[in-house]
Parts: structure tokens; sequence; C-alpha cells
């Protein structure tokens, strides 16, 4: 996995916080904002820190929402929309797919129609083409979770080299079959991801690819500038008729790169001139926050979103002390969860939380094994301390070393210490953080972190989470959670191509894990974004947490 | 030994104190990188990253090798060019070739040739402002020695030498972007698609620097000032009848000018390295933000290269100053 | 001669800054085609007193009186523009150290052209240019055009003097007011401005300020003598000198070191002498109670000095080039310092010879006097003897000891060996640290005594030296010039050194006070025998104290032996041409000897 986006995940519960009661608004379902008509016209402009964007799908871990999908299609999108469950749907395919051979095998078919922003067609070989090209590694970076699953991927270097990947088959340009290692039933997931686009072999030059890409969607690049700007113009070809989520609303849409979060913010707070038609992609930050809330103007142009990446605190199970299940469960009762989200910033900061699977998540069943109050149940942890004969030492906790995340993991500290648990406090910089907790030796008792999926499954908050073959080598299992029943159980879900049956396999895998106590559910957090007052059709769906780009539009 | 040739071998001696520097940061940069736990290869492997694929990933970008045989390819590079990959995908950097980033599919040349421009605008600006603002306030100053007028700008001075850049852009941004809305809260318009918006653009920047950077100009010209209007020449100079304005200017000024050449030619080196805060502050995309990307990204060539340019622009402004000494100052001539 | 109407006519005059007044009811007449030489010691007024004439004495000064010109006009109070307009067109003005009134910047050619436009008027380039260029002949400079290329680091002091002189007349002023013009020169270098000064004076006013009583014998025509803001004393020179009736003129006649049998006035020196040494011993801080008046007295009479004196060894004395000294047989009885063959060159190959194969010897317990004009090498071997210029070839020790540049653990025994005692008091001490403290760091650094046992010999060294004890706790902003080098001598004695090397120890004193330093240098060399070597350009100065005199000039040994010896009959043409160029402080004894000299 990749530390950047470890690190966002991290981030998220650092900076969508500050101590204010901000919206009221408690739905679990999640989101906020509406959508209504969209408007076609002007000149939408995104306010972010990045510095560059690359629009290389090879190198993307964009979600489907977000800015590549303005340009580029895959085989499959999500469909967003507040108050509902995030879905999987056909984009340049005409369904989700079909399994066969148990799910070892899956089948897609284009449309018919579909053009590349030259006008030339868009053929089965040019989405094959696309895929092949990820796995360069010229062009590594993006999200790789379809590396694994083709059969061959292992081994297959790109097609640089004059190599085909066997595993993906066109019998003809109309056609894609997909032979997988094992049976996998999330895969129309995995075919919304950006490695799933069409790229014509033609026009590819690896070095010059992120700049000017070919462009499928509503939108093609018109100028990437690194460091100032990227701007997105119409593509005339793309046509509405085959695109069932993508609105199209503004007629260019300006990506303004290296902002400063607190400028940025600050601007759009401030409404005037091109603030009015922008939207920050970061969140925003605590000290505008608290200013917003006492702005009735900008607070109606706060949109924060509903639970999204779930806090936690892992155990290393292999760690003396840790490895004793009571021991943990102790844990489970000590941790102080209301303290811990006062540091993260009070009640914007995100609902205590209880399960592994976050809401928003289809299939998710809330449930709660350690009852106890918000602040612990300290004399529970107490008991099952002593039954369990263990005396602990002191243990070391790993956590980011911004001022947030240090005094969370004080909070934390305190909750234990009121079990008579004594803990230290490790704080490292995030790829140090990354390096330490997921790879080399082990040598942390306690990790403070938070974790969002990369797609709206099940899945994608267990298997990377609590397989045992994502323990170290970068992977993030840092409970270091080894259980062959749970490894039987994310097995069997991630084969099962029957949704509702994959489901309930989830749910029972979480709840499973959890009566191991390897982590202790905090808080799911919430991210908050400011838009300017002229953009509307700006919301937040259950999943992700973040604003749908594909939506957002200007009013007339 | 003439002159001009004493000249030579004392610019070769320089040159060759100033090689030796460079190439102990690029060694030091590399080995800080490598002493670090950081695998930039994670960072380029992929979400999720196995093994195998950071293998191939490390391999591809040259990180499987010991660190000195890298740092030995790098400083090839810079003599000789090189070539990254194999086969239809292989890159070729040429000479000078200051590293290549994976992560922007770019040599580092290119990145600093494209982010060069906008620093010296910073740089170049700023300076000009402040030195000319600086010295002027620091004449005042001098010249009304003891009254309210250098008070106040002694005590401004001193605000102006604590301020952190960071603060003074927000409230520059705060006042002039949103209060007033008079000025761009930021970004950059490069000179040749529009001069005024260039300059309107940059005038933030360009104040907050001198703001902060001026005042230390103004402390040492006053300081310097009044110590050089306290020199026997002067009392020569008013001795034959000269006007006191003719005084200060020809031979007080006079006097300071090497050493305000040398604080300027100096600041001017450090700023090409990149003015890192402002250029965060005023969403500037200069060379200061290119390595702050590069640090944040672990990419190492970026890094290094930077940082290799930033010294580069030291010493070459501290050569520069040399030079000037001899040419500002006619007690100094090369020395033999 | 005897115009009726002076230049410059000056009654009542009176400067203060601020509230604090400096000088007081100054009366001076400067007569047409005559030299007043304005006489007196450091803050005696002299130069405020001219200075302010011109309005430039500083900001805070304020004149009140009368000081009125030929045409009537008056420069008391007069506005800024009119001061402005009299400075350099009617009233030049040239100052001691040419290099520090010249700015470094400018090509003397430009400077004096600057002087020439500075009251508007047009002059064409050529036109100024020529103009320049006579002035700086006019000034007796020889090659004007390369002159005025030239930049003032370019030129030695006595040319860049007469670029300033050429500079400050290059109006035709009808007064030249000459402040110290030829302190910083080296003495035949003063012969030559003070020549050129007379020649001025011929054709206009000419105010000199000096310290120097041979330079008034040399030049002036008039002498008004100033002490404490007042004139005590004006009178024509020859009267002056003859009958000088101001008890302060005779202490300051009689203060002057001559060189004994080449000025006639010698015949009244042993009493002028001590009455001088008894007044700057009370002016400079009161006497160490151990050492009465009478004593010291006693022991500047001229026989009892030379009885006093260790004996001298017979092969004491400094050789040429011809031969090296003879090797001693024990560490004891080594000389104090040896220089073999010492030769230092600049600049690598090909460069300079700031020593030329040097040779002398300072015997225990001897004083060796080292002259010299500037650039002849003296101050480099003192440099070599303190392990701070490496030798080119030869060696030098320091008893017994090779000296060497480098902080190796024998080099700093050697050094702590060594005293040192330099021109400038206040530049050798450490302005931030009490004077206690200064003199407690070597012994500290250097010797294992206690914190009392080094509490006690600081008091013996201030006591010995004169200083009250209470000087300890001072700073030396506190203290005057000579008991700041009264300071420094006890620092150099700290640690009972073998070898005492003072460059130029009293150069930068008032006479008075020279002579004070100069009596106690004796006496604690009698009581303590240490050895020295004493170096001066002031053949006066090295006659009171050495028993040896080696005369050095461009690197090179021109003449050593006994003082008596070289100074009285010397054999070489330059060491007369030295002490030829020597003023006298007698106006008809110099006047004879320039008449002589010319002669020559």
């Amino acid at each position: 996995m990749k530390t950047t986006a470890f690190a966002a995940a991290a981030i998220t519960a650092a900076l969508a916080l500050a101590g204010c009661h901000a919206n009221d608004l408690d739905d679990t379902s999640g989101g906020q904002g509406g959508l209504g008509e969209t408007h076609r016209g002007g000149a939408l402009s995104i306010l972010s820190s990045q510095t560059q964007m690359d629009w290389d799908p090879a190198k993307s871990q964009s979600l489907a929402i977000t800015s590549l999908g303005l340009v580029e299609r895959r085989l499959t999108t999500w469909k967003i929309e507040p108050g509902a469950e995030p879905q999987v749907v056909p984009d340049m395919a005409q369904d989700t797919g079909k399994a066969s051979d148990g799910g070892k095998t899956w089948t897609f078919r284009l449309k018919d129609g579909l053009k590349f922003e030259d006008g030339t067609a868009i053929r089965a070989a040019d989405v094959k083409y696309g895929i092949e090209r990820s796995f360069a590694p010229e062009l590594s970076g993006g999200l790789s979770y379809h590396k694994a699953l083709l059969a061959g991927g292992k081994d297959y270097s790109g097609p640089y080299k004059g190599k085909e990947l066997a595993s993906i088959e066109t019998p003809d340009d109309a056609t894609l079959v997909f032979h997988l290692s094992s049976a996998y039933g999330d895969f129309p997931w995995i075919a919304s991801m950006p490695a799933f686009s069409a790229v014509p072999k033609a026009k590819d030059d690896p070095q010059k690819y992120a700049d000017k890409p070919v462009a499928t969607g509503p939108y093609r690049v018109k100028s990437n500038a690194s460091g100032s700007s990227s701007v997105l113009e119409r593509n005339p070809e793309w046509s509405a008729d085959t695109d069932e989520v993508r609105t199209a609303g503004p007629d260019s849409i300006t990506f303004q790169l290296g902002q400063d979060p607190t400028v940025a913010a600050q601007s759009i707070v401030a409404d005037s001139g091109d603030a009015a038609n922008s939207f920050t992609a970061d969140f925003v930050p605590a000290a505008q926050l608290a200013q917003v809330q006492q702005n009735s103007a900008a607070k109606s142009r706060l949109v924060t979103s509903g639970d999204g990446a779930l806090a936690y605190l892992a155990m290393n199970v292999e760690s003396k002390g840790l490895d004793n299940p009571t021991v943990r469960k102790a844990f489970e009762y000590a941790v102080d969860k209301n303290a811990f989200r006062v540091a993260a910033g009070g009640e914007i900061a995100g609902d205590f939380a209880s399960t592994l699977i976050t809401p928003g998540i289809p299939g998710r069943q809330d449930y709660n094994d350690y009852q106890a109050p918000e602040s612990g149940d300290v004399d529970k942890a107490k008991a099952l301390l002593k039954d369990s004969g263990q005396s602990l030492g002191t243990l070391t906790m790993l956590t980011k070393n911004d001022s947030t995340s240090v005094s969370q993991a004080e909070a934390i500290q305190q909750g234990l210490q009121r079990a008579g648990i004594k803990v230290k406090i490790k704080a490292e910089d995030s790829d140090s953080l990354a390096a330490d907790a997921t790879t080399g030796k082990p040598d942390y008792d306690l990790y403070l972190g938070s974790w969002q999926p990369d797609f709206p499954s099940a899945n994608g908050n267990i298997q990377p989470l609590f397989d045992s073959s994502q323990i170290g080598g970068g992977n993030y299992n840092i409970s270091r959670y080894s259980n062959k029943e749970v490894d039987g159980l994310i097995a069997q879900a991630t084969e099962e191509v029957d949704q509702s049956k994959a489901q309930e396999l989830w749910a029972k895998a979480d709840r499973r894990i959890m009566q191991d106590a390897p982590v202790v559910p905090l808080i799911y957090t919430k991210n908050s974004f400011l838009h300017g007052s002229n953009v509307e059709n700006f919301a937040i769906g259950s999943f992700p947490a973040y604003p749908n780009y594909l939506k957002a539009s200007l009013k007339g | 030994m003439s002159r001009a040739l004493g000249y030579l071998r004392f610019a070769a001696g320089r040159l060759g104190g100033a090689l030796a520097v460079l190439l102990v940061i690029a060694a030091a940069s590399f080995a800080i990188f490598y002493l670090l736990p950081n695998n930039p290869a994670q960072l380029s492997c992929g979400k999720p990253c196995t093994p195998d694929r950071l293998v191939e990933v490390q391999s591809y970008m040259g990180l499987d090798r010991p660190w000195f045989a890298q740092l030995g390819a790098f400083l090839w590079g810079i003599v000789a060019g090189r070539t990254f990959g194999d086969g239809a995908t292989a890159i070729h950097c040429a000479a000078p070739c200051f590293g290549y980033s994976f992560r922007l599919h770019t040599d580092v040349t290119s990145l600093l040739a494209e982010r060069l421009p906008v620093t010296l605008s910073i740089a170049l600006g700023a300076l000009l402002l402040w030195t000319v603002v600086g010295v002027g306030a620091g004449v005042i100053a001098a010249l009304r020695r003891g009254r309210a007028a250098d008070r106040l700008l002694m005590g401004a001075s001193v605000l102006g030498v604590s301020a952190p850049a960071y603060l003074v852009g927000l409230l520059f941004i705060l006042l002039f972007g949103f209060t007033l809305n008079v000025l761009p809260i930021g970004g950059y318009v490069p000179l040749s698609e529009s001069p005024g918006g260039w300059a309107f653009h940059l005038i933030m920047p360009w104040t907050v620097l001198a703001i902060i950077n001026g005042a230390i100009y103004t402390r040492l010209t006053r300081g310097s000032l009044i110590e050089v209007m306290g020199m026997d020449f002067i009392r020569t100079a008013r001795s034959i009848g000269l006007k006191e304005s003719a005084v200060v200017t020809r031979h007080g000024l006079r006097n300071l000018v090497v050493p305000i050449a040398t604080l300027v030619a100096l600041d001017f080196g450090s700023l090409l390295g990149g003015t890192v805060i402002t250029e965060k502050v005023f969403a500037i995309q200069g060379v200061g933000g290119l390595l702050l990307d590069a640090v944040n990204a672990l990419d190492l060539q970026i890094i290094v290269g930077v940082t290799l340019f930033a010294a580069l622009a030291v010493v070459l402004a501290n050569f520069a100053v040399d030079l000037l000494y001899g040419a500002l100052d006619p007690r100094i001539g090369a020395p033999s | 001669m005897t115009a009726p109407e002076p230049v410059l006519d000056v009654r009542g005059l009176s400067v203060r800054f601020g509230a604090h007044p400096v000088t007081h009811d100054v009366d001076l007449r400067v007569r047409e085609a005559s030299v007043l030489a304005l006489v007196g010691e450091s803050g005696s007024g002299k130069s405020v007193t001219a200075l302010s004439l011109v309005g430039l004495a500083g900001g805070s000064a304020h004149a009140a009186g009368s000081a009125v010109l030929a045409d009537g006009t008056q420069l008391v109070g007069a506005p800024p523009e009119v001061l402005r307009a009299v400075r350099g067109l009617r009233i030049g003005m040239v100052f001691q150290e040419p290099m520090g009134a010249c700015d470094p910047m400018y090509r003397v050619g430009r400077l004096i052209a600057e002087a020439l436009s500075a009251h508007g008027e047009r002059v064409s380039r050529e036109a100024a240019r020529a103009r320049v260029l006579t002035a700086l002949r006019a000034a007796g400079l020889a090659d004007p055009e390369r002159i005025a290329r030239s930049f003032p680091h370019e030129l030695s002091g006595g040319q860049l003097q007469r670029a300033m002189i050429a500079l400050a007349t290059i109006h035709d002023p009808e007064l030249l007011i000459a402040d110290e013009p030829t302190t910083a020169l080296d003495v035949t270098v003063q012969a030559e401005i003070l020549d050129l000064l007379r020649s001025i004076a011929r054709e206009r006013a000419v105010l000199l300020i000096t310290h120097d009583m041979g330079v008034v014998a040399d030049v002036a025509d008039d002498v008004a003598v100033m002490r404490e803001g007042r004139i005590v004393e004006a009178a024509p020179v020859e009267q002056l000198f003859a009958h000088p009736q101001h008890a302060y003129t005779r202490t300051l006649l009689a203060s002057v070191p001559r060189l004994t049998g080449l000025g006639e006035g010698a015949e009244a020196q042993p009493e002028a002498r001590v009455r001088a040494r008894s007044e700057e011993r009370a002016k400079d801080g009161p006497a160490a109670p151990h050492a009465p008046d009478g004593a010291a007295a006693s022991n500047a009479q001229g026989g009892a000095r030379a009885s006093t004196r260790p004996p001298q060894p017979a092969g004491a004395h400094a050789q040429g080039a011809q031969g090296a000294p003879r090797a001693e047989q024990r560490g004891e009885d080594s000389p104090a310092a040896r220089l073999h063959e010492a030769v230092v060159v600049h600049g690598g190959r090909g460069g300079t010879r700031a020593l030329d194969g040097v040779s002398l010897e300072v015997p225990r317990g001897t004083v060796v006097g080292l002259v010299g004009e500037s650039g002849s090498g003296k101050s480099t071997i003192a440099n070599v003897l303190v392990g701070q210029q490496a030798l080119t070839s030869g060696w030098a020790e320091v008893a017994g000891t090779r000296v060497r540049p480098g902080n190796g653990r024998e080099q700093r025994r050697v050094r702590a060996r060594i005293g040192t005692v330099f021109q400038d008091p206040a530049g050798s001490l450490n302005p931030r640290r009490t004077v206690g403290a200064q003199l407690a760091q070597p012994l500290r650094t250097h010797t294992d005594l206690g914190h009392g046992a080094i509490r006690q010999r600081v008091a013996a060294l201030l006591d010995e030296v004169r200083l009250p004890a209470g000087t300890g706790e001072r700073m030396p902003h506190e203290l005057s010039g000579g008991q700041k080098q009264r300071v420094s001598i006890a620092r150099a004695l700290a640690l009972d050194p073998d070898l005492l090397i003072a460059d130029e120890p009293t150069s930068a004193l008032d006479v008075s006070v020279q002579a004070g330093v100069l009596e106690l240098l004796r006496e604690l060399h009698d009581e303590r025998a240490f050895a020295s070597l004493f170096i001066s350009h002031d053949l006066a100065v090295i006659e009171q104290i050495a028993a040896h005199v080696v005369v050095l000039r461009g690197g090179a040994v021109v003449e050593s032996g006994g003082a008596e010896q070289v100074l009285r009959r010397p054999t070489s043409d330059y060491t007369r041409e030295l002490i030829s160029a020597a003023p006298v402080a007698d106006p008809i004894a110099q006047a004879r000897r320039r008449e002589a000299a010319r002669a020559h």
C-alpha cells in the first residue's frame, strides 16, 4: 500500500476536527448538501494544495468521483448521492461485469459509440493496453489491487518490453475477458479504478501522458502547468447519453494548484470574485472551521461529510503481554474515547466507533461488543487485567508528530493510565511512521492511526488491516493479527460473487475480529469542505468522505 | 605578476574550493537521505504494494545500488549526462543532468529551468525593493541619529528582523487580499504573458520579503554610515567646502558600497535556493516549492539536484562577492 | 612680514561642547606669510580651536567670541553656507594621517579635482587636469601624472601628504590650517614636508597645530602655547625658546627627548627633565609610595643611569650580515634573543624582502634599540620573535629556544617568556575587562598561583608601574593614555619575561607623558634587568633607553653598535641623515642644522 494515501488517511483524523459544534446534522447515512438540476456553463475553480496534477491513469490513486473521473471513464464507476448507499454502476461497460468460473473470470462489453477526444472509437484493446501499462515500473504508483488479482500479473512488467498480459482477452473490439488468479466478488469495484481507463497505444508516451492524456470523459486537459494550474475544457466527443453519473455542468474546470489551505479557505469564506465559483479540495483547517461557525453566510457553504475514516488504536498482538486476548479486551474498556474525540476537535470530528466496517459501506452491521461509557469503564479494564495475570511493562505507542495527533495520543495515554497501563508516546513524521509501522522489525506495542478504504466495499475495511497476508512488507496489518478463521472468512467473502452473501460474510468477519480485540475502534472521522456561493450540487455521499466532483456545477 | 594573471590564479583557486564544497554537499545530501529510514520506492510503488513490486520499482529507480554508486552516477551525470532504464522507455538526461524525477517524469535540470524564472522574479524584485528601501531608511536613520525618525526606523527594523515570514505573509493577504481586496492573494503570472499581471501578483511577496530582509540592510547601513561619517576623510571632504549632500553621497555612501554589495550578492545567492515560506504562502511555485514537494514526496533526485543548485548559487554568489571586492574597492586587488 | 592687518584675528574665542567648555578666551593672530604654531598636548584644545574656526568642530560644538579674516568676514557664528564658502576657498586644511584623510575609493587626482569644483566653479576636464597636475608638482611631487592616477593606498605617507597639501591649496587660500601634518610620518619625510610648509608660508599664512617642539622650532615664526583650553604664552619663536615665561612652556621644552650633543640646548637638561617627570607623575597618577620623586630623579641623572646599568658584555652587539653570533655553551648563557641571517620574503618568489639577512643579538639584561623608518623591517623582527611571522630562511631564538609560528607546547612556553608592549595602549587592552582581570590573565594561564597569590601579584605589578592600588578595579577607558601604557607594561612584565619587546611604546603619547613612561621603563629595567628590544623611529627616545642601537633600512642592518657610538659618531650616511632630519627643539640650532643639511 502507499504511504501518501496512508498519510492522507491519518491526516483525515488530524485535520477534519477543531473543537466546535458544527452541523447538528447527525444522520448516519452521512453526507450533506443536495443534488438538483444542473445548469450548464461557467468556469469552476478547485483550490488544491497539491502542486501538480498527474493525469496518467496508470499512476493515479484518484477516487472515481474526483479529478481523474472528469477526464477518464473506466469500465465501471460510482454512483454517489447523499442519503443513498454508494453503488457501482456501468461506465464504459454496458454492465458491471459478468462473473463466471465461480468469480474467477469476469467479462465486460463496451457500450456502442464511445469515442476518444480525437474522435476515434474506443476499442477493448485500448482498455487492455491501459491496464497493461499500469504494470510498468515506469508508471508505478497508482491503485494496484488488480495487479495481484489478474492471473500472471505478478510476473508482468508492462507492455513497453513488447509483452502482453495473457489474462486479459479481447475476443473482439467490444469485449474484455479478465482471468483472475482467484475468485473475487468485488471485481466490479476494481474495474472502477483509474487503471481501467482506455489508452490508445499510438498516442502513448509514458513520459508525457500525465500532462496530455487522451480524454474519454466530459472534459479534456487544456493545459497542465505544474505549480500553477491545470485547466480542463469540454470534450466534444463525450456524449451524456452513454454516461449516467457525470452531469458536466461547468464549461471549464480549473485546478488552482499549490494553494495554502488556510489562504484557500479564507478566500472562500470571503467569497469575493472568483472565489464564489470555487471549492476547496483540502479539508478546511481547524482555525477556519472555528471561524466559519461565527459566520452564518460562510457556514451555509460549509459541507461536512458523514462518518468516514476509522480512527483506531492498533495493538501489536505479537508483543509481550498484548499477545493475551484478555489484556487486549481490557484495553477496549480502558480507552477514553471521549477524551480522544475532544483532542480531535470534539463532536464535528466524528462519531464514536465500535465496528471495523465504517458507516456508509453497504452491508455494515452496527454492534458493540464492549459496551461501556464513552469515557471507558476503568473498573472492568482493571478486572480483566487482573484476570489475565499479565504484568505489562511500559508500552511504546507510535503516532504522527503533528500537534493534533500528539494530543490525541496523550488522551489515549491518560485513559490507559487510569487502568494502570503505562504508555510511552513515540511521535514521528508520516514517512518514518509508515516505515516503522509497516516494514522491518515491529518495535512498537501500540499504533494510533486511521483508515479509509479505497472502494466502498467492506473488503476495503477488513482485508488490508486484518488478513494475515498483509503483515509487514509495507502492508497495513499493523496489529500483526493472524487468525486462520478470519483469513478463511476473508477469502470466502472476497471470492463471493453474490454481494448480499459477501456482505454477510464481511459483517461476520468484522465481529469475529473484534472478539479477538486486535484494535480499539475510536471514532469515525468527518471531513469538512467549503464552497463558493455560486457553486451548487456540491455534495458528499455516505462514502467516500469527499465531495463528488462529477456533479458539482455553477448557478446560472 | 600582472594584476590580470593574479586575478586568474585567484579565481582558479576559488573555483577549485567551490567545486570541493559542492562535492561535499552532494555527498552529504546523499548520505543523509540514505540514513533516513524511508524508502522512496515505497512512494512510487502503488497501493497496495507487494514486496516483489517494490523490488522492481527500486531497481528501476536505481535505488538497489549502494549509495556511493548512486552518488557516483549522479555526479557523472552532471558531467556527461546519463540514461535511466532501458529499451523503449529508456530516458536520456543530457548533461548537465542534475537527476531525473520518476515522480514528475522530468529531468531536474528542466524542472529548475522551469521554476527558476519564478524564483528569480521574486528574488530580483524583492532584493531591489529591500535594498532601496532598507538602505534609504538606514541613511535617514544615520543622518538623523538619535532623533525621532531614527528611533522610529530602528524600532520598525527590530519588528522587521524578528517577524516570521509566514505571519507577515498571512497578515498581508488578510489585509490587502481580503479586507481591502486590492491585491491578488497569490499565484504567479509569467512576465512574458503579462508584465502588469506579473508585477501585480508579485507586489505582496516582494513587500513581505522586503519587510523582513530590508530591516537588516537598514541596520547595516545606519551603523556603517555612522562609522564612515566619523572618518577622517569625511572631514577632509568638508574641509574643501563640499556641500553636505555631496559629502554624504560621494564619500559616505560610496564607502558603503562594498559591505552592501556583499550582502546583496549573498542574499541573492540564497534567495535563488528558493524562498520556501513566501512561495508557500502566496501559492507561487518556484525553486523553494519544488524542493518542499520533493522533500514531502521523498524525491531524492530533486532534493539532491535542488540542494546542489542552491549550494551552487550560494557558492557563485560568494565567488562574485570576491570578484566584486576587487572591482568596488580599489584597496583590494587580487591577493597574489 | 609686517603687514598691519592679520590674515586671521581671533579674539576671546571660547568653544564648548554642549555645556562642557573646552577652550577659554583664546586670542590668536596669524600674520600674512608666516607660520603661527599652536602648541599643546592632546586635549589642550588646539585642534578644536582650529576646527571651530571653519565649523568643523562637530555638531555639538558651540563657539563664542570673534574670529575675523582680513576682509572682515566674521567666522564665529557665521551661517553654515558662509563657512562652507570659506572652507577650501579661503582657508585650506591639512590633517594628520594622510592615509585616513583621503577617501580610499577615489584616485588622488579625482579628489583634488573635486576640491576644485566644490564651489561651483565650472572647469573643463582638461583645465581641471592641468591644474591638478600643476598643484601636485608645486607640492614637490616629481611625477604628478602617476600620483594623480594612483589610489591613496598606492602612495607613501609623504607623497600622500604632499598631495593633500596640493588639495588644500588648490584654490590658493589665504590661510592654511595644518593640524599635526607630520605626526604620522617618518622623520626624514617629516623634514621634507616641513620644508614644503615653510615654502608655502612664503605666500600665505599658516596656522600649524602641533605637539612637537622640534617641529615648532623648525618652521614657526610665532608660537602660542595652549594648555587646558587657554593660551598660556604667545611669543615669537626665538623669544619663546630662549626665554620661556610660563612654567608650562618650560616643562614642554624640557620633556622633549633630544639627542644629546646634537642639539645645542643640552646644558639645561638634567634639571628640566626632573621637573618634567615630577609634573607628569602628578598628572598621570599619584606616585607610588615607595618611589619618591627624589629617587626617580636621582636615578634619572645621566651618570647614575649609566652606572646602574649592568655591565655590557663585550660580544653584545648586533652584527651585520657578516657572521653568525657565537653559539653559547649553556642555555643560561644564551642571549635573550638572537636572529641569524633572518630573511622574510612576502608574496612568494620574487616578492618583497621584508627582512634581508638580518643577524642581531639581544644580550641578557641589555636594552637594544632598533631604529628605522616605516618599512625598514623593525616590526617584522618583533613579529618573528613572537612567532607571528615565519622566516623564509635563517633562524631566530629566544632564550636559547628556536621560535617559529605554530601553537605547539614548546612555542607557547617560549612566548610566555616574552613580554610585549605596543604603540597603541588602547588597542592592546580589552575594553570590556578590568585592568586587574587583564593583569591576572597571563598569571592564571601560565602559572599555578592561587587566587590570593594572583591578587597579590597584580597589586605588586600595579605598584611597580607606579599606578595606585585601586587601578585594578578600573576599566581601561577610565585611564589616561599614559596610565594605559603603564598597564600594558605591567602586563608585559607579569610573567617576569626574559625579553621585553617594546614596539614604539611612547609614539602615541604626549611628550610629557612619554617622558614619564620612558623613565618608568628605564627604572624597571634597572630593577629587574630584563633584556629588551626597543623599537622606535625616534632617535632621541632610543638614546634615552638603549645601550645598543641597531639601524635598519629596507630590511637590512645599516649600522649597529653602542648607543653612544652610533648616535654620536655614525659611520653610515643613512644614520647621519636620520639624525639630521630629526628636528631639534631650538629654532636657532635648527635653522643652523637646516643650513648645514642644505649645504651638504
